[in-house]
């Protein structure tokens, strides 16, 4: 064996050495095995991880990271990071369910600053009689009845004839029909277009519904126009009739 | 008001406030004057339609 060995350069004692001596000279070789594996393993903690480092023979101590945190590099060395939460085009901000009520206002807040636009899925399992749909902007727990309601709702029914339900200028928007006779049709999916924005609010869709006048299902779709810079956070439907059942479905488009 | 409303506000349902329901009110009443001024729109078209004697039909086909 080399002395001092060929990696590490630990001093062996040699054949010329004292016997004597020897005690004091395995004290210098273990020692300095000792302090070589130490700067090779420096881990103190449980998860801790070594790298090697610009010294030779010595590597470095990296500290176990926190949950959810990722093995990365930085400066050119490997460090713990949290990742970055991805973006998404679409984000899920609400949803909720409703029973045998007249009106139902989605969650103050729903409609913030984080989005521009949203997605909105309005289900109506069951109604108590044949109704109209009309929806509201809300803002802070009141809903808005000024006249800033402009919407065109076109009604196909199955039996092929068609209609238009205009509103302008009035205190609430039509979007949609439902019979108490004929349960489960009812869904209708929007795009509410800057509802929380200092800006006019525009509302599109389509849906399917019921309607009584004709007894017939029929498609529809919505175009409504918010005339008002107001800022809404919240929207409501009121049902002209009876009560309603169904479910709310809330998302948010990226920006 | 003999039949109480009721509102999900979120995810609270409760009554609705005597500002609701006067709303609700004042909506009733639109409603009706907008059902009231449809069915007479529509009756008038009818009674057009007798007098010329032709059919809501007759009378899309003469138009188009």
């Amino acid at each position: 064996m080399a002395n001092p060995t060929t990696n590490y350069g630990f001093v062996l004692p040699t054949s010329a050495d004292l016997v004597t001596d020897l005690p004091a000279d395995f004290d210098v070789a273990l020692q300095g095995v000792d302090t070589r594996l130490k700067a090779l393993q420096p881990g103190t903690t449980l998860g801790d991880l070594a790298y090697s480092s610009a010294t030779a023979n010595t590597n470095t101590r990296l500290g176990v990271g926190s949950t959810g945190q990722v093995l990365t590099v930085a400066a050119g060395v490997p460090s713990w990071a949290t990742p970055a939460t991805p973006t998404t085009g679409f984000t899920k901000i609400t949803t909720g369910t409703f029973s045998a009520v007249t009106s139902v206002s989605l969650p103050t807040n729903t409609f913030t600053s984080t989005y521009t636009n949203y997605n909105v899925v309005l289900i109506i399992a069951s109604t108590s009689g044949n109704t109209t749909i009309t929806g509201r902007y809300r803002a802070s727990g009141t809903d808005n009845t000024s006249s800033i309601y402009n919407s065109a709702l076109s009604i196909a029914r199955v039996t092929t004839s068609v209609a238009v339900v205009g509103v302008n200028g009035g205190t609430s928007f039509t979007m949609g029909y439902n019979a108490g006779t004929n349960n489960g049709p009812f869904g209708q999916s929007w795009d509410f277009l800057s509802p929380q924005a200092a800006a006019e609010k525009q509302i599109v869709g389509t849906g399917f519904g019921y309607n009584s006048e004709l007894d017939t299902y029929s498609a529809n779709w919505f175009g409504g126009h918010g005339n008002t810079t107001t800022q809404f956070d919240s929207f409501s439907w009121i049902s002209s009739t009876g009560t309603i059942t169904g479910s709310y479905y809330v998302y948010g488009y990226q920006n | 008001m003999n039949n109480k409303l009721f509102i999900q506000d979120g995810e609270t349902k409760r009554e609705f406030t005597e500002l609701e329901y006067a709303q609700w009110e004042l909506d009733q009443i639109t409603n009706k004057a907008v059902a009231d001024a449809n069915a007479k729109a529509k009756a008038d078209k009818a009674a057009l339609l007798v007098k010329l004697g032709i059919t809501d039909d007759e009378a899309k086909l003469l138009l188009s």
